[in-house]
């Protein structure tokens, strides 16, 4: 990479600042998250490929996956038809992606593939030849706080490939400067989860969002009860 | 001859490559060495040396000396024995390499390979284009070549050994220059050029005016012979080059190397020439056997994959070159041997039709490359399988088929690597259970026997676990609703 000299053009290149007419409209980058409250707030309306995409939360189980699994399932059904559809490549991730719960999603687990890697040296390594091999649809990764190097060479492997970079991260990290174009924040609430965009192209932070995030799937008879218990109240 | 030109509407066009010091180099290059300083190799008597290099003759060495005065002028040469068969090897090598730009090669021992090109021309975008791409490669070969073109096979021979640098299309741009290689040039017997001499001929174009028959009366029907096949007036036809059935080439080093990294550089012409033996037969390699011999004779295989085929010399450089970043050579390495035997048909479709654009990597590429450098275990596929108990529910062996199994549904997004016990007192205080329970039962068959009550309960900060009750009352956490 070329020394970085503190011009607007470097700053730009950085993802620090962004300009408002590069606002991204085109459908064939935007991916669908699943949840249209989410997708307004974001925009192109979605997630966008060739981007990263952080998603700080605290621990596993907060529903950091289901905010995922439609917009992946949605990858599936794309790439149904191709010949040679990219791979959904999970990098460290923290326990066992467990399949029956992926395919219930609808991710076609033939596209799947889980690494396990060695060192933070190999997964970065593993990170960046996936987003930027281009036959890759998404590549989730598990990243600690700082790596602020790291996550800037990603972001520009992400724009090279044009896959959808999900990393995922410590609710820590929210302090710390990122060159991740998106970030969001995940907070769990007595039912489903509060969804803050801390940085988004083309837009300021938006207030936090409630979202169920499949809860009332998950847990049917809860979610329909509810509006029962309102009447007795 | 003439008909069947008109019909296939090409002019025939050769080109006939010249390695003048394949005998020397093919020894240098085993050193491991990118430049190896100057060097000359000696007769078979050792009294002279027969050819020297680059270095060499800039020190002030020339062909034909005794190695005492070579070494008076450059103590610092390198004086090499003569070793045919391996220059005979390399030459065959070197017809593999050349397999990138011709379906049809001959070989000229010892030092000579003879393509065709005239239909190749189409597939490289003309004459021109063709030049290009093989100067580009012949840089990274590490043989020096006179190259030139022929409308006949032996008019590109002559002239290359002539020293021609040549890359012509037409017959009478060839006839031209063939016209003007002096007679002791034409490979005659030695006493025939001499005659020739002798009457005042120096050139080609003198003798083609001679009658013919008083040629053939003076010097029988091999001249006129040798002549016509010359300028194309009858028909020479030659014997291709065929390559095995399996690509196996052999490295004997003549020094040892001691770090893996430095294997790569005598590999990459391997695999060039790889690239070409592939092209020739129209396949893609699957595996790489790589055997390393250590000085102990110890031997070490390394098998690199390819998980969709690939033929590129540069895609299995990079694959080899991460292979070696995970070896540590125990002991220097003195030989080093590359056998492929495992092929597939080149899917013309897939490479040429569909392959995607530049920038864009073919999935199996990528999957091979995380698994080279990785581990083969480090990269896993995910599927279902048939099986009631949640810990044996998937596989990563990819043979299940989604269809024969029914997807459970309500599932975590996470299963853990073990099921985590939980306190019955850390359970009161923090879980509230939601959803349950659900029976599961099942592994009577294999000694691995459950009988548990799932449930779906929430932490307290909120997040959805996935638990169960075994038959002793023991709570354990299984999975998360990630």
């Amino acid at each position: 990479m070329a020394v970085e000299t503190g011009s607007l053009h470097s700053l730009l290149q950085k993802g620090v600042v962004w300009q408002a007419y590069r606002q991204p409209s085109d459908k064939a980058v935007s991916l669908s998250t699943g949840y249209p409250e989410l997708d307004q707030a974001l925009p192109g309306s979605g997630w966008q490929r060739g981007q990263l995409v952080e998603l700080l939360y605290r621990r596993e189980g907060g529903g950091e996956l289901r905010l995922l699994l439609p917009a992946l399932a949605q990858l599936c059904r794309e790439g149904a038809d191709e010949r040679e559809p990219g791979w959904l490549l999970w990098v460290d991730p923290p326990h066992i992606p467990y399949a029956p719960a992926l395919a219930e999603a609808g991710v076609d687990l033939a596209r799947v593939l889980v690494v396990r890697s060695n060192s933070r040296r190999d997964r970065l390594w593993c990170l960046e030849q996936a987003l930027k091999s281009g036959c890759c649809s998404a590549v989730l990764g598990w990243l600690p706080t700082g790596q602020e190097k790291a996550i800037r060479r990603l972001q520009v492997a992400a724009v090279e490939g044009g896959a959808a970079g999900f990393l995922f991260r410590p609710a820590g990290c929210r302090e710390q400067s990122s060159a991740a174009p998106c970030r969001l924040l995940l907070q769990n609430r007595a039912s489903g989860a509060e969804v803050t965009i801390l940085k988004r192209r083309g837009g300021w932070a938006l207030p936090a969002m409630h979202l169920l995030l499949g809860e009332e799937r998950i847990l049917p008879a809860i979610h329909q009860e509810r509006p029962e218990l309102r009447l007795v109240d | 001859m003439t008909a069947s030109r008109a019909s296939t509407g090409r002019e025939p066009l050769w080109l006939y490559l010249h390695f003048p010091l394949l005998a020397l180099e093919c020894q240098l290059n085993l050193s491991g060495v990118a430049a190896p300083g100057a060097a000359a190799l000696l007769d078979d008597a050792g009294r002279q040396l027969r050819l020297c290099n680059g270095d060499a003759v800039r020190a002030g060495v020339e062909q034909g000396m005794a190695p005492a005065t070579a070494y008076s002028i450059c103590p610092e040469l390198q004086l090499l024995k003569p070793n045919p068969e391996q220059a005979r090897y390399q030459l065959e090598s070197l017809a593999f390499w050349a397999g990138n730009f011709s379906a049809q090669i001959s070989l000229y021992p010892p030092d000579g390979l003879l393509l065709e090109i005239a239909s190749m021309l189409h597939y490289f975008g003309g004459l021109e284009s063709f030049r290009q791409r093989l100067e580009q490669q012949q840089l990274r070969l590490g043989y020096g070549a006179c190259r030139a073109t022929g409308h006949t096979p032996q008019a590109a021979r002559l002239l290359a050994r002539a020293g021609r640098q040549l890359c012509l299309a037409d017959k009478h741009a060839h006839l031209q220059q063939l016209q003007e290689l002096p007679v002791n040039q034409l490979e005659l017997p030695a006493r025939m050029a001499e005659q020739l001499n002798g009457m005042g001929l120096q050139r080609l174009a003198q003798l083609l005016q001679l009658p013919r028959e008083s040629l053939s009366n003076r010097f029988g029907p091999h001249l006129l012979d040798h002549l016509d096949r010359l300028v194309g007036r009858t028909p020479d036809p030659q014997s291709p080059f065929l390559p095995p059935p399996q690509f196996v080439r052999l490295l004997e080093f003549s020094r040892e190397l001691e770090s893996s990294q430095a294997l790569l550089f005598p590999l990459r012409p391997i695999l060039e020439s790889l690239q070409g033996y592939l092209r020739l037969r129209g396949l893609q390699a699957e595996q790489l056997q790589l055997l390393l011999v250590a000085r102990d004779g110890e031997q070490q295989l390394l098998e690199i994959c390819h998980a969709g085929g690939a033929s590129e010399a540069g895609i299995w450089l990079e694959l080899c070159r991460l292979r070696f970043e995970q070896l540590r050579l125990q002991q220097p390495v003195l030989a080093m041997q590359l056998l492929v035997e495992q092929f597939r048909e080149l899917d013309a479709e897939t490479v040429d039709l569909f392959s995607p654009p530049q920038g864009r990597e073919r999935p199996a590429q990528l999957l091979s490359r995380l698994r080279v450098r990785l581990g083969e275990q480090a990269v896993q596929p995910l599927a279902l399988y048939p099986d009631h108990r949640p810990e044996k529910g998937w596989t990563t062996q990819g043979t299940a088929n989604l269809e024969v199994v029914a997807v459970p549904k309500g599932r975590p997004a996470w299963l853990l690597r073990q099921p985590e016990r939980l306190a019955q007192a850390q359970l009161e205080r923090q879980v509230e259970l939601l959803k349950g329970p659900e029976r599961i039962s099942g592994g009577w068959w294999d000694g691995l026997p459950v009988r548990r009550d799932y449930y779906i309960g929430r932490w307290s900060d909120g997040r959805l676990g996935w638990l169960f009750r075994d038959d002793c009352g023991d709570w354990y956490l299984h999975g998360w609703y990630g």
